[in-house]
């Protein structure tokens, strides 16, 4: 008896560490979500805060994220790239570090270099590839830093070594491509760093198109904080850059000496989604489920489809994400999908205390996303409007990084973990501080746990302990079906919220059995 | 309206030159209205010419399908050295001419 046991435990051992995902995911709807930004990432943490039995797994050969949204400050040199860069442990169920190569919709498998993954629904939110095709010796030694990247450091360094009294130009495309007032937060942070350390720099826009977006706002800052620094030239003066050599931006009608360039080229859907944009270079969806209009199961969002009039932004992609991982939940469970109810903030600096922004709220009528209401900050606005803008431009960085990726503030963490209204975990276990009368020990003890697990597996052991050992007495702190006896108040809400869930991941990861 | 051109200053007898060219104008349809729906009147450019040496080389009709910054690239044969001499015109009279000089080697 003995013996039998100890082989069918290994046995189960054998399976359980070469096999994992797929014997557990097996009786659990598989949803594969390929690519980790705020599109890929926030879909994958919404589809397992809607529904704890689907088996998400996230498919990106990084193990970290570097946002768009705050990069144009680490390329002015106000903020290092740490505080743009986010782990991606607290976001999906696994996490497949490879580049997925192909989707095989009628198959259902996602292909990585290393491995295949398969999906009952999938969702793609791959970005964006950049199109040089149209610039004659594009991209010839000039950095784009458009990608969340290394880059980004790249034309910071080149910025801060240009010559006294230089040219930095910036070549932007025809729309529509990523973050549109992009370039011109760019060339308005770069003059605020010029205007200091090189104030006789020149910043010089070269534009494909005649009007951007926010464009009065952007020029009243100019006039009033970098007089005569920038120059913005449109198309129908020329501004189309056509072709580039070293040391210049070449248009039809003229040539640019650039001391540092920036070479922001056209854009299409990346790669990957290549098979599912008909051609078009961008992917059509069913704005209800943002289900692909050409492949079944297979979901796209964020910056790789075609959402007019959504712009392709952060807090787009956040939003389209949420809507499509409900609208995946409910298909998966043969449910109608809830409409879409979604918006658009984006915040631009033209200076570091210098902020403004525009809004929208969209729905979705007659199978196309509308505009329900939209506006921006005001120009002429009273002292201290701009400043308290910028200021909010921190504050939106900081809740949509959160809500993406996950990563929890470890005071709030503590309090969650001790509070005996909330996660009270000290009636079963040891924690920091605490001596053995105050403590339970049906559980182990956490005082090291942030030392033994890895974030996904504590977070998970948080959501549902039985996921992992299906023998566990832990509640489920973050599951509200498929429970036994449920108090009268928790009945269909779990005990606690994914905030709380993130927060106290945060804290017992920091738990090392170091004191 | 600001008008732009570019060809070679010298080209080879017998030679295909590339012009290009790039004129500033709304090019407003008719149809449009503005923000207080009134209808904005339609205000085009109408017709493009481009002569060399004198005979003319290219002609353009344009509609309000036209966008706005009217880009044109077409080419013309180098035969003799003269003017080449572009002229935009509008549905209102207005005009903005342009000269170059070709040299023919």
């Amino acid at each position: 008896m003995t013996t039998r046991r100890r082989l069918l435990a290994a046995a189960a051992g054998v399976a359980g560490a070469a096999f994992a995902p797929a014997v557990i995911g097996a009786a659990r709807p598989r949803v594969a979500v390929v690519g980790a930004g705020f599109g890929g990432a926030t879909c994958a943490r919404y589809l397992n805060a809607y529904d704890p039995d689907l088996h998400v797994t996230l498919i990106d050969p990084a193990t970290t994220y570097v946002t768009c949204p705050m990069s144009n400050r680490v390329v002015a040199g106000q903020l290092p790239p740490e505080a743009i860069t986010f782990p991606l442990d607290h976001v999906a169920n696994e996490h497949v570090a490879a580049r997925a190569v192909a989707v095989d919709p009628g198959r259902r498998l996602v292909i990585t270099g290393e491995r295949v993954v398969p999906f009952d629904r999938a969702v793609l939110a791959p970005g964006i590839e950049l199109v040089y095709d149209a610039i004659d010796g594009a991209p010839g030694g000039f950095l784009h830093a458009w990608r969340g990247d290394a880059q980004a450091v790249a034309l910071r360094d080149a910025i801060r070594g240009m010559r006294p009294g230089g040219v930095f130009a910036i070549a932007v495309p025809d729309n529509p491509y990523r973050c549109p007032p992009g370039p011109y937060e760019r060339a308005s942070l770069a003059a605020e760093y010029f205007r200091k350390r090189n104030p006789r720099a020149k910043v010089l826009i070269l534009d494909a198109k005649d009007a951007f977006t926010k464009q009065p706002l952007f020029e009243e800052a100019w006039r009033a904080r970098y007089p005569g620094m920038i120059e913005w030239v449109p198309r129908r003066d020329s501004g189309t850059v056509v072709a580039v050599r070293d040391g210049a931006f070449i248009t039809d009608f003229d040539e640019h000496a650039v001391d540092v360039g920036n070479l922001v080229p056209p854009q299409r859907a990346a790669d990957i989604v290549r098979d599912f944009d008909a051609g078009r270079g961008w992917c059509s969806v069913d704005p209800m489920t943002f289900e692909s209009t050409v492949a079944a199961g297979v979901h796209i969002v964020g910056d790789a489809i075609e959402a007019t009039p959504m712009p392709k932004s952060a807090f787009a992609a956040n939003n389209q994400a949420k809507a499509c991982a409900a609208a995946v939940v409910a298909l998966l469970r043969d449910r109608p999908p809830p409409a879409p109810f979604m918006m658009n903030t984006c915040y631009s600096l033209a200076a570091s205390d210098y902020g403004f922004s525009v809004s929208g709220v969209y729905d979705v009528a007659e199978g196309a996303i509308r505009t329900r209401t939209a506006g921006q900050s005001p120009l002429g606005a009273e002292p201290g409007v701009r400043e308290q803008e910028a200021r909010h431009a921190g504050d939106w960085y900081r809740a949509i990084t959160r809500d993406a990726f996950g990563v929890g503030d470890p005071k709030r963490g503590r309090r969650v973990v001790f509070e005996r209204e909330r996660g009270d975990c000290a009636i079963c276990h040891e924690l920091p501080g605490l001596d053995a009368s105050s403590h339970g020990n049906v559980g182990p003890s956490l005082t090291d746990v942030g030392a033994r697990l890895d974030a996904r597996t504590i977070r998970r052991r948080i959501v549902d302990p039985h996921a992992d050992n299906p023998g566990s007495v832990m509640p489920a702190y973050g599951r509200s079906s498929g429970l036994h006896r449920v108090a009268e108040g928790f009945r269909d809400r779990s005990v606690l919220g994914r905030a709380d869930i993130d927060d106290a991941t945060a804290y017992l990861l920091g738990l090392k059995g170091n004191g | 309206m600001r008008a732009r051109v570019n060809l070679p200053r010298t080209a080879r007898a017998g030679e295909v030159v590339t012009v290009k060219t790039l004129v500033a104008h709304p090019m407003e349809t008719g149809y449009a209205r503005d923000v207080q729906g009134t209808v904005i009147p339609r205000h085009i450019i109408t017709d493009f010419t481009c002569t060399y040496a004198g005979r003319e080389v290219f002609r353009a009709a344009f509609r309000p399908a036209v966008a706005a910054n009217p880009f044109l690239e077409f080419h013309l044969r180098a035969t003799v050295s003269g003017p080449v001499a572009f002229r935009w015109r509008t549905d209102r009279g207005e005009e903005t001419t342009l000269e170059r000089t070709l040299e023919v080697t």
